[in-house]
Order: structure tokens, then C-alpha cells, then sequence
């Protein structure tokens, strides 16, 4: 008997590891579940311009395969900004060679998701700076979560939870840069 | 049962075959011979800097012997327990992985990758592919394909880092059948494994400073706390202190403790990240070029690893670790135990144990 469980079990093993076979195209869609209030920023005149500085444009790996973006990242950061920090401030994504050092600028540095063991981690990565006044600073996002499938809803998940971290840590600097 | 017993012991033999214990193909003279067209493929999955961590796999080792649903139970339980070591690694190597925020090692990588390719002058270099994901590269004409593959993290302790290049050297051959899925036939012609191990950085440990910061933090901490409930009515206030004193002292304790497993690594990560991750970037570039070191020694090296390990004329540094090169501070040696023909680069007064060991 003990060995008809090893069979098995060494059957769910194999199928487990075989995992997608073929690259993770993901149609990014921003969707927060959460149900806590998302403490937007109401009144904000200012314009935070986005700036894609990624070294490396995949999202990562998972069991193996790439995780593509299907769909435009820019977009979907975009509307995750609007969602978790409030429809009065306006985005907009620029070249990285037109900043200006007055500007406050909103650089997207890395967007992510590894595997690792039966467990996956997302990590979404900003720095916000505003040269002038000599403000740097790093934003991270990390999630992590156990990885079932390696599948589109989970990776998903995942990545808009990492998004939502990311901004939730920004919100009180960006709401200080409103107020000014 | 007879069956299942079979099965079994068929499937544990094919799981174990996996990890024969010779792990380099060694080149054939031929193939160095006829100067042969190559086309590279330098692979970098990684953004960041990464860390090793613990990963528990007892449970389903435990559960195995209350049959598939014990074994299931077990997984889940090891699952998330790697949760949280995933979490707590990802968690303490921030600080470093902040400070090597503008640094494009990738592309550092593809182009030392391939510049160690093209100065070997008994190869042909063709194509390069810089490819950064795991993406299979899809090939229309037959070829010889090199494919580096690469990696990089702290050991779990944090107090060094190691790189790992896979080569492996295909003979990509069309197989004609349109009906067959994959059209490409693929030979291994040669494959080993390199690691490069750094220097390591002294074990940090709670600052005099740090410690007196703390409790400072604490006391002001619990002043706050008793202006806060100075209004509260005498029982409330009395209950509030009591859990306040509790909160007071577990707080002092930790604060006079040394640095816990986290809060070190945490502080080795930091460590790393000073000075512009100065360090640490210094010994990334360092790895490239001994893994290019590494490279150009061992591919035309045609002996397999058996016939090296019975070659008595190598000096052993430790045992199972041949010395083949020493340069400056650092030595290359050949593994002929376990994953026998691996090369590594380490300091040469570090615990060669480590070429060996995942740490």
C-alpha cells in the first residue's frame, strides 16, 4: 500500500514539474479585491511624469518560462497609480531623457515575478526623485505567495499585489509633493 | 503490489540517475580542431541580487508515511514555511538590492560573456544572443550553438557571494520530419559548470551604539505611551500599564539581545550595500572574469573527469579538489568527487568546502 501512495505520489510530482511549457503571456489588468480603504489622495494640481528606466524589460520567470507582458505595462501601472492613489493626480509616462531636474519624477525600476521552491515573489521597484531639492528615494514592493500552477491568475495576483504595496509606501511622500 | 514496488523502485532509479556523478562532457580534439562557426547564447534570467534561503522538506518526507494525504499535508506545510523564508529573505536583502539599483550587471554579464567567447581563437564566434529570460531560442539553420547560462546570490548566512555559469556546447541538427513537434535535434557536444565563490565579509554584529539606540527608543517609546493613557480611568489605566511593562521589557530584551538570524542578514545585506555597493560590485565584475578564466582553460581541456581524477600528478587542495590554477590571492579547482569535473574560483585560504556545498 505504502508503495501505491509513493507511485502516485511520484506521478503528482512529475506532472507538478513539468509545469506551462510555453512563455506566460499576461494580459496585465490592475484589479485591487481589497476591501480597506485605499486612502486616496483627494486634491492634487501637480502632474507626476512616469519614466520606464528598466535595464531589462521581461517580467521575470516562472517554473522556467518567461513571463511576458501582453499587454502595455505602462497602462496597467498607470491605472494601479489612478486606483491606489486617487483620480485628482495625473500621471503620465514621459521619455527618461526629457526630465528636468525640477520635475518630480516617478521612475519604474524593475517589475517582476521568480519563482522559487513552490512559492513565487513579485517585486515592483520605484524611485521617486525630484533633483533640485536632492530627494531620492526607492520604493519596493514584494509579495510572495505559494505557486500552484505557475498560471496567469495567480502570477497576476501576485504582481498587483507587489503594485498595491508599492504605492501604498509611496502615498505619504506623494501626498506631501500635493501639498506643496 | 509486486507492480507498485517495481514502479517504484524504477522511477527512484531514473530520479537518481539525474545526478550521475560526472557532470562535465568533455570536448572532443576533433571539434577543436576543424575551428568550427559557433553562435552564442549568453543567458541571464535575474533582475535583481538574490539570496539563498533555507527550504524546508520535511513535512512531506514525514507525511509519506500516512500515504498520498499525509504526503500532501506534508507539502503544504513545507510550502508554507518556504513562504516564509521566502518572505524573510526577500525582506533582508532590500537594503543591498537598493543599492545596486542603477547597476546593469546584466548587460555587464552579456558583453564579458561574450568577449571571453571571442578571444578563444580555436572557436569561430558567429552570432551573439543576449538573451534575458528563460525564452528557448528557436533556430532556423543547423549550427553549433553555446549557450551560457547564469546566476548569482548571497549564500544564506549573506557573507559571500556566488555565481554560477552553465556551459553547454549543442550541435543543433534538423530532423526533418515535419510531424515531430520539435524539428531540431540537439547533441551535446560538451557541458561543464563553473562557480566563482567571493571573499567573504565579516560577520556583523550589534553595535555598542546600535544596542543604546535602542533602549533610548524604548524609553521614549514608553513615555509616549503613559502620557498617552494619563486621561484613562484607574482600572483601564492599570490594565494598559501592566501590558505596556510586558511590551517594555520584551522590547529591552531584544534590544540588548545580539542580532537574531534575520536581523543579521539584514544587517550583512547593508553591510554589502555601503559605499555604493562598492564591494559587491567589484566582486560581480571579478566573477566574469574568472568564469572567462575558467572558460577558456577547461573547454579544451579533452580529458574526462575520470581520467583526471586518476591523475595523480595534480595537487589536491582539499579532498576531491584538484588545484589547477593559482593566480594572485585566488585558485581554480577541479571537483573529481560528486559533480566531478566542476571548476571553481575561491580565495585560496576560504574553506574550499564551499566550491562543493550550495551555502
Amino acid at each position: 500500500m505504502r508503495y501505491y501512495s509513493l507511485v502516485i505520489a511520484f506521478s503528482l510530482l512529475m506532472i507538478v514539474g513539468c509545469g506551462p511549457s510555453k512563455e506566460l503571456l499576461l494580459p496585465l489588468k490592475y484589479v485591487n479585491k481589497s476591501t480597506q480603504s485605499k486612502q486616496a489622495i483627494s486634491e492634487c494640481h501637480s502632474t507626476l511624469y512616469l519614466y520606464d528606466t528598466r535595464k531589462i524589460k521581461t517580467m521575470g520567470q516562472m517554473s522556467g518560462q518567461p513571463v511576458l507582458a501582453k499587454s502595455g505595462v505602462k497602462d496597467w501601472l498607470k491605472s494601479a497609480a489612478h486606483k491606489e492613489l486617487g483620480e485628482s493626480l495625473d500621471f503620465e509616462w514621459a521619455e527618461p531623457s526629457t526630465y528636468q531636474p525640477h520635475q518630480w519624477g516617478l521612475e519604474l525600476k524593475k517589475v517582476y515575478v521568480m519563482n522559487q521552491t513552490t512559492n513565487m515573489a513579485a517585486t515592483t521597484v520605484f524611485l521617486l526623485r525630484n533633483t533640485e531639492s536632492g530627494f531620492k528615494r526607492v520604493y519596493r514592493g514584494n509579495v510572495t505567495h505559494s505557486n500552484w500552477n505557475s498560471g496567469y491568475a495567480e502570477t497576476m495576483t501576485v504582481l498587483n499585489a507587489s503594485v498595491k504595496e508599492v504605492f501604498a509606501k509611496m502615498r505619504t511622500d506623494i501626498r506631501r509633493l500635493c501639498q506643496a | 503490489m509486486k507492480n507498485s514496488q517495481k514502479i517504484c523502485l524504477l522511477m527512484l532509479a531514473a530520479l537518481l540517475s539525474g545526478c550521475a556523478s560526472s557532470y562535465k562532457i568533455p570536448m572532443t580534439k576533433e571539434f577543436y580542431d576543424a575551428k568550427n562557426e559557433v553562435n552564442l547564447g549568453t543567458f541571464m534570467a535575474q533582475a535583481e541580487m538574490d539570496a539563498r534561503m533555507p527550504v524546508s522538506n520535511s513535512g512531506a518526507a514525514v507525511g509519506m508515511q500516512f500515504g498520498i494525504i499525509g504526503a500532501l499535508i506534508g507539502s503544504a506545510i513545507d510550502n508554507s514555511a518556504n513562504n516564509d523564508n521566502l518572505n524573510n529573505k526577500e525582506s533582508q536583502i532590500a537594503p543591498l538590492r537598493d543599492g545596486l539599483i542603477d547597476f546593469d550587471f546584466n548587460n555587464l554579464y552579456h558583453v564579458s560573456a561574450a568577449e571571453s567567447v571571442k578571444s578563444l581563437d580555436w572557436l569561430n564566434l558567429q552570432k551573439v544572443s543576449k538573451v534575458d529570460d528563460f525564452k528557448k531560442l528557436t533556430f532556423d539553420n543547423e549550427q553549433y550553438f553555446l549557450k551560457l547560462d547564469s546566476s548569482y546570490a548571497l549564500t544564506r548566512s549573506f557573507d559571500s557571494l556566488e555565481f554560477f555559469t552553465y556551459a553547454t556546447l549543442f550541435k543543433i541538427e534538423k530532423n526533418g520530419s515535419k510531424k515531430k513537434k520539435n524539428k531540431n535535434k540537439e547533441t551535446v557536444l560538451f557541458r561543464n559548470l563553473y562557480k566563482y565563490v567571493s571573499p567573504m565579509i565579516p560577520d556583523q554584529v550589534k553595535s555598542k551604539e546600535e544596542t543604546e539606540l535602542a533602549i533610548a527608543e524604548t524609553e521614549e517609546w514608553y513615555q509616549a505611551q503613559i502620557k498617552r493613557i494619563e486621561g484613562w480611568s484607574k482600572a483601564n489605566k492599570k490594565s494598559k500599564t501592566r501590558s505596556l511593562n510586558r511590551e517594555k521589557k520584551k522590547r529591552l530584551s531584544s534590544a540588548n539581545s545580539p542580532y537574531s538570524w534575520g536581523e543579521k542578514n539584514n544587517a550583512m545585506a547593508k553591510y554589502w550595500a555601503k559605499d555604493d555597493a562598492k564591494m559587491i560590485k567589484s566582486y560581480m565584475s571579478e566573477a566574469l572574469s574568472e568564469v572567462g578564466k575558467m572558460l577558456a582553460m577547461d573547454m579544451p581541456d579533452f580529458k574526462s573527469a575520470d581520467e583526471h581524477k586518476k591523475d595523480k600528478s595534480i595537487p589536491l587542495h582539499i579532498k576531491g579538489q584538484q588545484k589547477i590554477h593559482s593566480e594572485g590571492e585566488r585558485v581554480i579547482l577541479r571537483s573529481v568527487s560528486g559533480m566531478s569535473g566542476q571548476l571553481c574560483s575561491i580565495k585560496a585560504d576560504m574553506d574550499a568546502r564551499r566550491c562543493v556545498i550550495i551555502h
